[in-house]
This record gives C-alpha cells, sequence and structure tokens, in this order.
C-alpha cells in the first residue's frame, strides 16, 4: 500500500462556546490519512465525528471555534485563519458531502447547471467546453444516460440520485480528498450499498481518498480500509479494518459490534450498551466510557487513558490487556 | 388470530400541476393480504415509498381504504390497537410534562382515578425501565431512546392487544436501538402483545419477526412465515435484499405508467407478460406466498 | 438565562409595568381630578404647580393625561381580548377541519381584509353611539383577522405532527386535541401579535379620539386631549406634545415587549 500521508491532523481541539458554558466537542484528535486510502469515522450521535471533519478546513459553526492543534494537507500546513488558503482547498483539493441531499442541492437549478456552474467559477473554464465536462461527471456517478439527467431537477430524483449528483459536484473539480458525513444514511439499504460501489469505484479510478463517518459500523466491512472510532469527542480505537472488525480491544467497540441485530443471530435478545450516549456537557473523570463500560475499574474513574498499541496499526484508549 | 386483512388498497390523489385541476391517482398500497396471529411479530420490511407507513395509518383507522377490508378480531377499537412512531422527537407533546404524556390514554378512556393511577404510572415507567422522577420533566430534557421509551409507554398504558411499530429505532443510534429491540421484545412476552413491525432494515427484521411481508411500491412481494421466507427466499428482490451482491436498481416512479409488475425495469429474469400483468400472490408451500409470474 | 438579560424587552416591560400601575392607580397619583375647571388658570405653561401646564377651561393636563392612560389601556387591552377570542376560534376551527369550513372562514377572512379597518371603524362608530364599550367591541371586531389567519397556520403545521396522530391513535375527541395539544403549542405567536396588537388598537382608539367620534370630553383620552389642543396649537405647545409623547412611548413599549417575547417564544 502507498504509505505517503495525505492529512495529518496532531492534538485537534475543537470548542462550542455556549451562552453560559463551553463543550469540547473534538477533544485531543490526531489523524492519519494516506494517499487512496477509504478512511472510515464511526461514532453515535454526539461523539464528535462531524466537528472533527468540520474543523479540518474550518467550516464550523459560528459557536464553534478550533483552540489547538495542527493540521497538514499533502505536507503543507493549513492556517485556520487563513481564509484565502482554505477557499483554495475546500471545494478544489478536499470536498465534502452531507447526509441530506436534496437539501443540499438548489431546487431553482437542474443538476447539470448546478454542476457546470462548478465548472464555470472554480475551474475558470469557458462555458462552450464545460458541459462535456459535466456530462463525464454525471457518466462517472452512473447517472446515465448523462444527457437526460443533465436537464432534471433535484425534485424529480430520488434521494439516492440526488447524492449522486452531489458526489458528481464534490469529485468535478478532482480532488484529493473526499469527506462524506452520513451520505446514506438516509438512504434505503439497496441505494446506500450502490452508493457505497460507486464511492469505492472512484477511489480506486480516480485515486481519490475518502473519508467516510457513519453511524452504522454494519456497512463498512468490505469498503473501508481503516476504521476509527470516536467516543465523547475523541478516538478511542483506530487501525486496520478488517483488524478491528475481528479484533476489537476497546469495550465499546465491542459491545458496538455485538449489539448489531444480525441474519444469523439466533438469541432472544441483544447485546446492548447500558446507559445513554455520552453527553458532553455532563462528563464524568477518566475515561469517557467508564458509566456504561462493564469492565470498569478504579484506574478508568481517574485518569483518562493514553493510546496503547495493540499490534501493527492498530491502537486504543483502554487500561484492559 | 387477531387481524386479517384483505385486499387493502389505497390511493391518493396528487394534482400535477398548480395551474390545472387534472389530479393523477398514486397507488399508494395495492392487493394486501395478511393475518396477524396472537402473540407473534409481523415484519413489514420495505424501501422508502413502498406504502409501508400507510400501511401502518390504514390500519391505525388515521386513513381509511380504498379498498378491501381489515377486519379486527375484538372489539373496542381504539384501546386495543396503538402506534409507535418513528421520531421521538415529535411524537412527544413538547409542552407536556411526562406525567401529563403517560396520564393522557387513562383521561381519554376514563379510567383516571387519582392515586391508583399514580400507581399505574410508576409499573408503567417500570415495564419500560424508567425510573419514576421522570414524570415531573419535559420532552426536551431526554435523549433519543428515553422519549422512545415514553413513547411505548403511552402506547401500551391501556393495554393494547395490538401495537404497530412504525420504523420505531430508524432514528436511533445503534447501541440505543438494540436496547428498545430488547424491551419490545421483553413487553411481547409479558403482557402477550402482538406486533406490526414496520422497518426498512432486513437485519431488524429478521432479528424482530416471526412472520415477513415484504412491500415494493406498494405491492406486496413475498411474505410467509420468516424462516421460510428468509432461509428460502423466491421473488427477485427478495433474492437481492438478502444478497450483498447489489446491482444497479432504478427505482420506477409515479409518472412510469405500466399495469404489470413494478419489480420489472429491475428484474433480470422479466418478460413481456410482467410488463401487462401484475402478477398473482401464489402460495408455494405452507406459510410462504410469492407474487411472481416466473414461479408459474 | 433570564428574561432580562435581553435589553429590548427590559425596556419595553418596565413602560408596560410603569403605565399599567399609572393607569390602576390614576386617582391616587393624579394632583388634581381631571374634571375641575379653573377659570383664573387658563393655558398656563408648565409650572410647579401644574408640571404639564394646563388647558383651555383650566383643567390639570397631568392629571387628565393620567386618567387618558387608564382609558387608552383598557381600550387597547379588551379590544385585542375581543380580537384574539374570535381569531383563536375561527382560526383553529379553520386550520383543524380544513375542507369546506377552511375554505368559508379563509374567504370570510378575505373579505374582512378588503375593507379599510378605519374607515369601516368610523362608519359603525358613527352609527352607533360613540362611547368607550362601542369602541372596544367595534376595535375588536374589526382586528381579528391577522390572529386568525396565524393560529390557522400554526394548527394547519402542527396537526401533521406525530404527537397529534398518537393522540388520535389513542382516541381522544376533536375538542381535546384542539384545546389541551394544539393550541397550547400555538400560543407563542399568538402572544407576541397580541401584544403588538394592543399598540395598533391603542393608536386607532387615539385616532377615533382625535377625530372626535372615540372617547367624549369630558371624559379624557391622550386622542381627545390632542383634538382639543389643535386649536391652540400655536400659543400651547404642552397641549400637543406630552399626549403626543405618551403615545409614542406606549406604543414603542409594547412593540418594543412584542421583538422581545418573539425570541422566548418560539
Amino acid at each position: 500500500m502507498n504509505s505517503n500521508i495525505l492529512l495529518k491532523a496532531s492534538k485537534l481541539n475543537t470548542r462550542i462556546f455556549y451562552k453560559d458554558s463551553v463543550v469540547n466537542a473534538v477533544c485531543d484528535l490526531d489523524l492519519e490519512l494516506r494517499e487512496k486510502e477509504i478512511l472510515a469515522i464511526i461514532g453515535e450521535s454526539g461523539c464528535g465525528k462531524t466537528m472533527s471533519m468540520l474543523s479540518l478546513t474550518n467550516l464550523l459553526p459560528q459557536s464553534a471555534k478550533i483552540t489547538e492543534g495542527q493540521i497538514l494537507f499533502n505536507g503543507k500546513d493549513i492556517e485556520m485563519d487563513n481564509e484565502d488558503q482554505l477557499r483554495k482547498i475546500r471545494g478544489a483539493q478536499i470536498s465534502y458531502v452531507f447526509q441530506d441531499a436534496t437539501a443540499s442541492l438548489n431546487p431553482l437549478f437542474s443538476v447539470g447547471e448546478q454542476i457546470r456552474e462548478m465548472f464555470i467559477t472554480h475551474e475558470k473554464i469557458p462555458s462552450a467546453e464545460s458541459k462535456n465536462k459535466v456530462l463525464e461527471v454525471l457518466e462517472s456517478v452512473n447517472l446515465k444516460p448523462a444527457e437526460k439527467y443533465y436537464s432534471y431537477y433535484p425534485h424529480q430524483l430520488s434521494g439516492g440520485m440526488n447524492q449522486r449528483a452531489m458526489i458528481a459536484m464534490a469529485i468535478a473539480s478532482k480532488p484529493k480528498l473526499l469527506i462524506a458525513d452520513e451520505p446514506t444514511s438516509s438512504l434505503d439499504r439497496i441505494t446506500e450499498m450502490q452508493i457505497l460501489n460507486l464511492l469505492r469505484d472512484l477511489n480506486k479510478k480516480m485515486n481519490l481518498s475518502i473519508i467516510f463517518i457513519t453511524h452504522n459500523i454494519s456497512i463498512i466491512e468490505n469498503f473501508a480500509d481503516r476504521i476509527v472510532i470516536m467516543y465523547a469527542g475523541r478516538i478511542i480505537e483506530k487501525g486496520d479494518a478488517k483488524e478491528i472488525l475481528r479484533n476489537p480491544k476497546h469495550p465499546y467497540t465491542k459491545a458496538l459490534l455485538k449489539c448489531l441485530p444480525k441474519k444469523e443471530n439466533k438469541d432472544k435478545f441483544l447485546n446492548t450498551i447500558e446507559g445513554n450516549v455520552a453527553d458532553l456537557s455532563d462528563l464524568p473523570d477518566g475515561c469517557k466510557f467508564n458509566p456504561r463500560c462493564p469492565y470498569v475499574m478504579d484506574v478508568c474513574l481517574k485518569e483518562e487513558p493514553e493510546f496503547k498499541k495493540v499490534s501493527e496499526g492498530h491502537f486504543t484508549k483502554c487500561y484492559l490487556e | 388470530m387477531l387481524l386479517r386483512v384483505e385486499n387493502l388498497g389505497k390511493q391518493y390523489a396528487i394534482s400535477k400541476s398548480f395551474f390545472s385541476n387534472k389530479e393523477t391517482i398514486v397507488q399508494a398500497l395495492d392487493n394486501i393480504n395478511f393475518e396477524l396471529r396472537e402473540g407473534t411479530i409481523l415484519g413489514v420490511l420495505g424501501e422508502t415509498g413502498s406504502g409501508k407507513t400507510t400501511l401502518a395509518k390504514l390500519i391505525v383507522k388515521l386513513l381509511e381504504p380504498n379498498n378491501g377490508k381489515i377486519i379486527y378480531n375484538f372489539d373496542n377499537f381504539p384501546r386495543n390497537v396503538q402506534m409507535v412512531f418513528q421520531n421521538p422527537f415529535s411524537s412527544l407533546n413538547p409542552m407536556m410534562k411526562i406525567k401529563d404524556i403517560l396520564k393522557e390514554p387513562f383521561l381519554i378512556h376514563h379510567l383516571d382515578n387519582g392515586t391508583d393511577t399514580d400507581s399505574k404510572l410508576r409499573i408503567l415507567l417500570e415495564k419500560v425501565n424508567l425510573s419514576y422522577d421522570c414524570l415531573k420533566h419535559h420532552p426536551d430534557e431526554f435523549s433519543g431512546g428515553q422519549r422512545q421509551r415514553i413513547a411505548i409507554a403511552r402506547a401500551i398504558a391501556i393495554e393494547p392487544k395490538v401495537l404497530v411499530c412504525d420504523e420505531p429505532t430508524a432514528s436511533l443510534d445503534l447501541s440505543v436501538q438494540a436496547q428498545i429491540l430488547n424491551l419490545f421484545i421483553k413487553l411481547k412476552e409479558e403482557l402477550g402483545l402482538s406486533y406490526i413491525f414496520i422497518s426498512h432494515n432486513i437485519e431488524v427484521i429478521s432479528f424482530i419477526a416471526d412472520e415477513v411481508l415484504i412491500l415494493y411500491e406498494g405491492k406486496p412481494v413475498e411474505r410467509g412465515l420468516k424462516n421460510k421466507v428468509f432461509n428460502n427466499p423466491l421473488h427477485p428482490y427478495t433474492k437481492i435484499l438478502l444478497s450483498s451482491d447489489i446491482g444497479e436498481l432504478q427505482k420506477t416512479s409515479a409518472q412510469d405508467n405500466y399495469s404489470g409488475c413494478k419489480f420489472y425495469t429491475n428484474c433480470k429474469f422479466s418478460s413481456d407478460i410482467c410488463k401487462q400483468m401484475t402478477p398473482e400472490e401464489i402460495k408455494t408451500e405452507e406459510g410462504h406466498y410469492v407474487s411472481c409470474h416466473i414461479l408459474k | 438565562m433570564s428574561a432580562l438579560d435581553n435589553k429590548t424587552l427590559f425596556w419595553g416591560l418596565f413602560f408596560v409595568i410603569l403605565l399599567s400601575l399609572i393607569a390602576v392607580f390614576a386617582q391616587f397619583i393624579s394632583p388634581y381630578a381631571y374634571d375641575t375647571i379653573d377659570a383664573d388658570n387658563i393655558l398656563q405653561p408648565p409650572s410647579a404647580g401644574h408640571i404639564f401646564g394646563t388647558d383651555q377651561l383650566g383643567r390639570d393636563v397631568l392629571s387628565r393625561m393620567i386618567y387618558g392612560t387608564r382609558i387608552s389601556l383598557s381600550v387597547g387591552f379588551i379590544a385585542v381580548g375581543i380580537a384574539t377570542f374570535i381569531g383563536i376560534i375561527l382560526g383553529s376551527m379553520a386550520g383543524f377541519y380544513g375542507g369546506f369550513i377552511d375554505r368559508a372562514i379563509t374567504i370570510f377572512i378575505d373579505i374582512m381584509l378588503c375593507f379599510p379597518v378605519f374607515f369601516l371603524i368610523l362608519a359603525i362608530v358613527a352609527l352607533l353611539e360613540p362611547n368607550i364599550y362601542n369602541i372596544m367591541i367595534v376595535i375588536g371586531l374589526t382586528s381579528w383577522m391577522g390572529q386568525a389567519r396565524l393560529i390557522r397556520a400554526e394548527i394547519l403545521s402542527l396537526k401533521e405532527r406525530d404527537f397529534i396522530l398518537a393522540e388520535k391513535v389513542l382516541g381522544a375527541s376533536n375538542q381535546r386535541i384542539i384545546f389541551f395539544h394544539l393550541l397550547p403549542n400555538a400560543v407563542g405567536p399568538v402572544i407576541v401579535s397580541a401584544i403588538l396588537g394592543i399598540a395598533g388598537a391603542i393608536l386607532v382608539e387615539s385616532g377615533l379620539s382625535f377625530l372626535g367620534i372615540g372617547i367624549q370630553p369630558p371624559t379624557p383620552s391622550w386622542g381627545n386631549i390632542l383634538s382639543e389642543a389643535k386649536s391652540t396649537l400655536g400659543i400651547a405647545w404642552w397641549l400637543s406634545v406630552f399626549p403626543g409623547l405618551a403615545i409614542f412611548i406606549t406604543i414603542i413599549s409594547y412593540n418594543l415587549v412584542g421583538e422581545g417575547l418573539k425570541k422566548y417564544l418560539r
């Protein structure tokens, strides 16, 4: 595997400032992404997965701010205050796809026109040529025949088709990295699988690196190269996808894998994780998973664990042996 | 047998354009048959637009059917069929305290008598694993999973026989989904409830259901005992659902008017008859029904 | 986070409460009776004895304005009360039942909105006896349309929400759904619009009294004090400036409260 590092974030901290409190949405995030790699970020609601990805190009909402940390992209430092540099990176080199594609598209323009707009403004391509470019991109996301889809408006297309159109727009400028934030969560299973297949294809054909955010650990088995698991704003386990799915080390990862209903499961009850998803404004001392952890020890209540190497490329934050 | 659905159909009229009175008829649900047996869970599996929410609303009489009928094998209608909605953030009145929300069923059915109701609420909360002091709070102080427990408590308060659950775990986190699914199973055994459990998630259905009904674009595709359907899928759509190899499926839409099988455009085995005629439901073995021409 | 952090709301509430206190305790705080004629002291400019001066009949302007507060505020409150009541009934019926009832009520609202309301009021008041009760009722009967539309829109969006469907599934009656579940959730914007409506009603009353068909002298209202000031505008500025300011401050403060509450009642 190509081991060139495309993106490296170290000690990234993002806080959200409310009127009378501050919440640590992302805490000491260390992340590496290699070229042509698909990285899946997995976590439940409020675990900081979206916030950490928005932090990468400082797309944060007004109330949130990066308080610490460094991001290297393609060997260069991303300066968080340098709006000019950020604007050149966003869209052109790092682009995003969000969950609700139908809401992300402008209902007043046809799908093709919206992508063409991208070419004319970002790439400075003359408008005569741009249409052919758009058709090319539509074909690459399997919206065929492209001529037909060019003139469709978002409301004429299904959720899955709109998500394809969004992906087409995101890859139009041939970015190095695509960040997909729960792009399939509101889609049906079959459509979801198709979108995953499409992303996998693009990853191979265009050498596109992908960060795929999801709450659903069951869909990434044949999709991601590496996995990062987040809980309460922190990464608690990371490593090779197959390794983690086969040999999860953190009690949270283990429980998450076990609580999925499976066709082969013959037990009457599912395994569960007791309690509720961590509330960022009210976190315990020590390991943030300790109130829900069945193996909790004294040390877990006092001090937050550091990363520990399990095997080559597999790290976890847990005191358990 | 608690409930039987015969040839159930529902159409909606939608006006095509703002400026004309022309209406298009959309067949949201067509020719649905099934039985719900006491103490069992019927899983209804379908994608967006398969008509599964319409089916739920028909059974709890939020909608009236255009064709066919639903035969309830019990009286006292609203008390005996209750519903749990998908989104617990919108299914609880934000202005009311949990206590008042849970008292509603008793008040509506004139079963409220002070102290007695209080102890009933206590038992109700125990059943869904919530603490007694949640009563004095408002819904916005709870997480999605806790809210769904409250919604379930409200639905079982007046001891219904049938619970219709419309994607009750679709908006929850996975760890919470497992808790809620276990709760449904526990309640089924403790209270002898029967469920019509609607979901788009085949794993959830395969975990929880005893019998399944698979819908595609408002039409029944395959139904029967879970083990028979899932171990021996016969309809091409069911086969695709159960395999991990997904081809390029294209959804038909209301505008494409042809009278045949809705799965025609995506089916590898389709022939002319599939386009012209809607397949009849065929019984292939005891407890297994398929609607497909290729089985003839 | 308390509502008083909000400066708009704070100053609005401050003046609204102050004005209400003045209205309630009018007889205790006014230095003179509002109708005591003092022929020796006509058209006196503001002085220590008469802080706001005196009018053509030598009556103390401050005392008349204090009593006028009572009149103006009660007209505002009661007129808006009537309008809100009608608005809630018609609006919730239209929104909840839909179909023919909705169409009938919507058309009725549209017809009412076609009339230039102020002239409609003028015409009705000209026919009836222009006393304070008629004024309140007429203003109320001609200003409910906005409230009705607002309620209708709120109910239309609320009634498709799952918690309303859940009530229907439980077998709740329509009355129960409307009064216990729909209206409490629609009440926020209604209160805001009612408070803004009070300012409007006070303005209409002042206008009518200024034209001489509102509150009849000797009962004082800000409008008729202004009206009497017309003839002496050149020589007695205090007769028009103080009631004008009072109207201005009242309208502004009710608007401030309305705007300030918007945030909290949404």
